[in-house]
């Protein structure tokens, strides 16, 4: 066992490792990360936590960071690159400051100052993140002009702002046209089937479903995405009926994951035989028992297996010349999501005829898209709608692989949204700035139901700036130096957003950044614009993000932070014995 | 560029950081102009072919198609992979202008670096100057009378004239687009359906014959050993075959040996049982079912048991074997018969397919098997011919190719100028569009006039650079080469000669009834009154001479063009690289 206590500067480098990767590739005008694996496949993202997966972490800090990026990116969808930056910053802040008024910890502590300073923050960060952070900050944004209110009722504003948060996210990856094709689909695609529906519970049933109704089909431009009436199977049929397509009538289903090949009740069974005829009745034993099963079919007009095992060959046959339909190898977890939504269970067995559950569909017929063969089912849910596909095109699989995590990204960033409205005692404000979503609000209280209110802040580091100057303000309430001192640090280090997002736009002028700064002011706040890199009012940001997401994301930071700064030593179990081994 | 002879970058190098690599715009542009450069010299008809050989030295390929070559490289440099995965990605869907969106994209990136500007910038313009792109087609383009047959011979004749590593001469080329057309129209059925899916061909290569030998024959070609055809023989003379309808199984398991038949069942039998005595007994079952049910004719996928194919012989039946995959769907789809998969299956009438004739056919002094069908269950083969393999493996791709997009035409029966013109005259148009671009964007365009002009004029010119290319290493002035490649050095042969010879009077009603249905589908496309100016003479009256003009397919064109453009902004917005170790 080895112990090796741990400095600044290691704490330091694990996070600025990845800062070196993600600042790059921050906002909109960032660049893209070509992700090349091990196995010669290729991969373009700008995704944070794809970009963090790829990444080899080099050291015990350096995987602790990335756990904790990934557990903050479970918890909210997005802001794996702002993370790092708001972290980084954080520690490279609390390193200027420890320059100025450290002597006192350098005299006491000598090599290991630094890193006492920064413990002696911890608590007063944790009071920032537990405490200031939701009960002082939160209230004093949602007040500020810059916070949008919205009530989510099934209305086209509330879509259109939804719209606008989807849109935040796909601007961030793709070029604006695209950007805003993908978030007309994606909303398209969530929007209520059923006006009654749960908005909530409806978005992330998506969410949790979503590669059960997304497909990704390469060889196409994305502008050829599209929504597709019904379930689509990427299986072949292996019986190819061109008469297949009955659109017009309704075509019966049996969904089995019963493996044919094996019979479960004959397995590890030992028959002895002792005639011609006992090898031909035992030969012919499987083959009556599928006759029988595709005859039983056949009473029952079924039109169409979907089977998740492969049939036997004999099987297949009596298939097909009973013009039966199949449609195998289909993955269980697929069937078992239709299952659920349609409300139809899944064949396991077949004991009799009266036992199967049968769907009726109103069409089955086979898609071609590119060179890949799909199977297009009619389903219907529960409540009579029809079942919907999202087919995402893209040049090659890799891009579209980037468009549909993109748009799965996107809508676990209308589901913070959502989750977000917890803020019901803070005071309502007329206070929407754009006079559709205010319209929206007031229809949003009027129509009787109890609404909670959904918060978003515009970005390009609108909320940052807001957040900054209000963390300085509250930190005049308090007497205690260090505190006040970890709160100015903060607020210092929020101001890392904005300024990325103007290094990485096309005109980098720190000059005229600066001087834009100065004005900015809580009546009068500000953000870039992520392509001029110029400071801009709020409203002319042109996005929005949910302030849920940016709250957690301040207290994840100052939870890491802490929670960095517990770690005292590293202690490398085992590594004295393989040393010894290395030198034998 | 490729992994064997790698004269680009190693962007796999590792820094101290790890795995996370900065792409700097140097490398990028090294990279891209080396493919360009590989892409131009295999492109047009005066592209070059590309011995492709192994790391053993043994050949794999040679070859000026994109699809065969990207398929058979392995690029070091991630970049050029991305490229080629899009290209093939394009052509598993299209089949065609698979270079031409090589060197689009290699273009646009070599420019878009080569300006300096923010790469989102240069994305920006890239994408408004696309849409203008799609707006200017609509001007270009114009759809082409699928019964007028001289339009469909010059869509496809363009096709094997712009890739000359295939080796045939005019003559050669009038030949076999007569002959892509007229298997189009022999595979589609009388009836058109209303969901029409691209007819599969059985293809027969021949070495040693010129290309002019290239024939079709109605059903499917098999190659048996000689001896048979005399086993053939008998069997007609016994079958008296002038009005026969043969009765056809088709069996897709092997009929020699009898599979597992309880899967995790362990069958003890007793010494006193006569296993061998099984088979023969379940071979005579089997036979008699065939007798029973009048079957003429047994094919199957696997091997037959020599026992049962003697006893098969005795009854009258002609045996098949080993059809394998190749063959087993083209003779299901001839004979129309249900696949049987057991031998103990039933052999019901409605599983028995049926053939017309089955006969020894002579193939330039080949003996192979011809099996032939009623009209409704048509399958054509195409016995291509060409001196060398490897311009006969060539051959055989552009013949699919070609085949490919004449099908695709049904559909979508909108052409555009060939040879350059196409994107000369996108230039010109756009050029003149440019001002009016700029102001219609330039409140949402944070840049410079200039720097629009600086980028607009790039991708111009890339667009242009794909027109240039097609005289590959001479460098030229662009009119000239537009008024060459419109006129272009075809030499007038007899077409009409060709074609009256090719196509019969059943092809001409099958190609009547498409431009009938063609009509129906696009009501007025073709009227005097269409909105739409004739740049280049090319519209459908009565003077279009269509022996002298290139087409592409527009439905391609527009895909690759839309695709390079996204793919070119891709790349440019790339920054780093990291070598994921999963």
């Amino acid at each position: 066992m080895e112990q090796k206590p741990v400095n600044f500067l290691e704490y330091h480098k694990a996070v600025k490792a990845f800062e070196e990767v993600i600042a790059p590739s921050f906002g909109p005008c960032g660049s893209q990360v070509l992700i090349n694996n091990s196995s010669g496949h290729c991969l373009v993202s700008k995704d944070g936590k794809t970009i963090m997966e790829a990444c080899i972490a080099q050291t015990p800090l350096n995987h602790w960071v990335k756990d904790r990026i990934k557990s903050h990116f479970k918890s909210s969808g997005d802001g794996s690159k702002s993370f790092i930056l708001l972290l980084s910053e954080l520690l490279r802040r609390v390193e200027a400051y420890y320059t100025h008024i450290g002597a006192a910890y350098e005299n006491q502590f000598g090599n290991d100052s630094l890193k006492r300073f920064c413990q002696a923050l911890m608590e007063h960060f944790t009071l920032l993140g537990r405490e200031v952070i939701p009960s002082l900050l939160a209230p004093s944004i949602i007040s500020n002009r810059v916070c949008l209110k919205m009530s989510p009722c099934d209305t086209d504003e509330f879509w259109e702002f939804l719209k606008q948060l989807t849109f935040t996210v796909l601007q961030d990856k793709f070029a604006n046209e695209n950007a805003r094709l993908l978030s007309d689909l994606t909303i398209q695609f969530a929007k209520l089937p059923h006006p009654e529906l749960h908005i909530e519970g409806h978005i992330s049933d998506i969410i949790k479903s979503f590669r059960h109704v997304c497909q990704e089909v390469s060889g196409y431009s994305v502008k050829d995405s599209m929504i597709m009436e019904g379930i689509l199977i990427q299986r072949d049929f292996a019986y190819q009926d061109p008469t297949l397509s009955k659109s017009d009538k309704d075509v019966k289903l049996l969904l089995t994951a019963y493996d044919f090949e094996i019979d479960q009740q004959a397995d590890s069974l030992c028959v002895t035989i002792s005639s011609v005829e006992g090898i031909s009745r035992a030969a012919s034993w499987n083959e009556t028992k599928w006759k029988k099963f595709v005859y039983n079919l056949q009473s029952l007009n079924v039109a169409a297996i979907i089977s998740v095992n492969i049939f036997p060959e004999p099987l297949m046959a009596f298939c097909r010349l009973s013009g039966i339909s199949v449609i195998h190898s289909v993955f269980l977890e697929d069937l078992c999501y239709i299952s659920d939504e349609t409300g139809v269970p899944l064949n396991y067995d077949f004991p009799d005829t009266s036992a199967w559950f049968i769907h009726t569909v109103p069409f089955l017929k086979r898609v071609v898209l590119g060179k890949s063969v799909f199977c297009s089912v009619g389903f219907q849910n529960k409540r009579g709608q029809r079942m919907k596909h999202l087919v995402v095109c893209g040049p090659t699989s890799a891009v579209c692989r980037s468009y549909s995590s993109a748009i799965h990204n996107s809508l676990r960033n209308v589901a913070t949204a959502l989750e977000g409205g917890h803020f019901d005692s803070t005071p309502h404000s007329s206070g929407c700035l754009d006079e559709q979503l205010d319209a929206c609000c007031k229809r949003g209280h009027d129509c009787g139901t109890n609404h909670k209110q959904l918060y978003a802040v515009y970005g390009g580091g609108v909320a940052e700036m807001l957040a900054s100057i209000n963390i300085r303000d509250l930190s005049e309430k308090y007497e205690n130096k260090m505190t006040r001192l970890a709160f100015k640090c903060f607020a210092d280090s929020l101001e890392i957003v904005p300024k990325t997002l103007h290094n990485n736009s096309y005109q980098v002028d720190p000059k005229r950044y600066l001087e834009g700064k100065v004005g900015i002011g809580q009546e009068s706040v500000c953000g870039i614009h992520a392509r001029t890199g110029k400071w801009v009012p709020a409203k002319e940001v042109g996005i929005i993000e949910p302030l849920m997401y940016k709250l957690t994301l301040w207290q994840q930071v100052l939870e890491t932070f802490c929670d960095l700064f517990r770690i005292d030593a590293i202690i490398g179990v085992g590594m004295a014995n393989s040393n010894c081994k290395e030198k034998q | 560029m490729m992994s064997s002879n790698s004269n680009q970058p190693n962007l796999h190098k590792e820094d101290n950081n790890g795995s996370i690599v900065k792409i700097s715009n140097p490398e990028k542009l090294q990279v891209i102009s080396s493919l360009k450069q590989f892409l131009l010299s295999c492109f047009g008809p005066r592209g070059r072919a590309k011995y492709v050989q192994n790391s053993h030295g043994a050949l794999m390929t040679i070859s000026a198609s994109s699809q065969k070559l990207f398929s058979n490289l392995t690029f070091a440099s991630p970049i050029s992979q991305l490229v080629a995965s899009s290209i093939l990605q394009h052509l598993s869907v299209y089949s065609d202008n698979g270079l031409y969106m090589g060197i689009v994209i290699s273009s646009i990136v070599e420019g878009a670096i080569k300006c300096d500007l923010h790469h989102k910038l240069c994305c920006e313009i890239n994408n408004l100057l696309l849409n203008a792109c799609l707006d200017a087609i609509k001007d270009i383009s114009f759809k082409i009378d699928l019964s007028n047959l001289d339009a469909m011979l010059c869509l496809v004749r363009s096709i094997f004239r712009s890739k000359p590593s295939c080796c045939v001469s005019t003559v050669e080329i009038n030949i076999l687009s007569s002959l892509v057309l007229q298997t189009l129209f022999s595979s589609l059925p009388d009836n058109l359906p209303k969901n029409l899916f691209i007819p599969r061909v059985e293809y027969v290569t021949m070495v040693g014959y010129p290309a002019t030998e290239t024939k079709l024959i109605n059903g499917v070609l098999l190659d048996v050993p000689s001896s048979f055809h005399k086993i053939v023989a008998a069997w007609k003379k016994e079958l008296n075959i002038d009005h026969a309808d043969i009765k056809v199984a088709l069996f897709n398991n092997s009929l020699a040996i009898k599979r597992d038949p309880l899967p995790g069942v362990t069958l003890e039998v007793s010494v006193d049982v006569d296993i061998e005595g099984y088979a023969s007994q379940q071979m005579e079952v089997l036979s008699s079912k065939l007798r029973q049910a009048g079957v003429n004719f047994v094919g199957c996928q696997k091997v037959i048991h020599p026992t049962l194919v003697k006893t098969l012989h005795q009854m009258g039946i002609l045996t098949v074997d080993r059809l394998s995959l190749l063959h087993i769907g083209a003779v299901q789809n001839l004979t129309g018969a249900c696949i049987l998969s057991s031998m103990d299956c039933d052999i019901t009438a409605d599983s028995l397919g049926s053939l017309v004739d089955v006969t020894s056919q002579s193939v330039l002094d080949q003996e192979m098997l011809q099996l032939t069908s009623s009209q409704e269950n048509q399958v054509t083969t195409v016995i291509l011919c060409h001196r060398t393999e490897a311009c006969l493996q060539e051959l055989k791709h552009v013949f699919g190719v070609a085949y490919h997009v004449a099908c695709l035409s049904l559909s979508n029966p909108e052409v555009v100028p060939g040879g350059g013109v196409f994107e000369t005259c996108l230039v010109t148009i756009l050029r003149g569009k440019l001002t009016e671009l700029w102001e219609a964007a330039r409140s949402e365009l944070p840049c410079t006039l200039h720097q629009f002009n600086l980028t607009s004029g790039l991708f111009l010119r890339s667009l242009e650079g794909v027109a240039k290319g097609l005289r590959s290493g001479q460098p030229s002035s662009l009119s000239g080469s537009l008024e060459e490649t419109r006129s272009s050095n075809f030499e007038d042969e007899d077409v009409d000669s060709t074609k009256s010879r090719l196509f019969n009077s059943q092809d001409s009603h099958r190609i009547g009834a498409i431009g009938e249905r063609h009509r129906q589908s696009f009501p007025g496309k073709m009227s005097e009154e269409d909105e739409t100016g004739d740049y280049f003479g090319m519209r459908e009256d009565g003077g279009t001479n269509w022996d002298q003009k290139v087409v592409d397919l527009l439905i391609t064109k527009k895909n690759a063009l839309k695709m390079s453009v996204e793919m070119s902004n891709m790349i440019l917005s790339i920054g780093a690289m990291v070598t994921s170790s999963e």
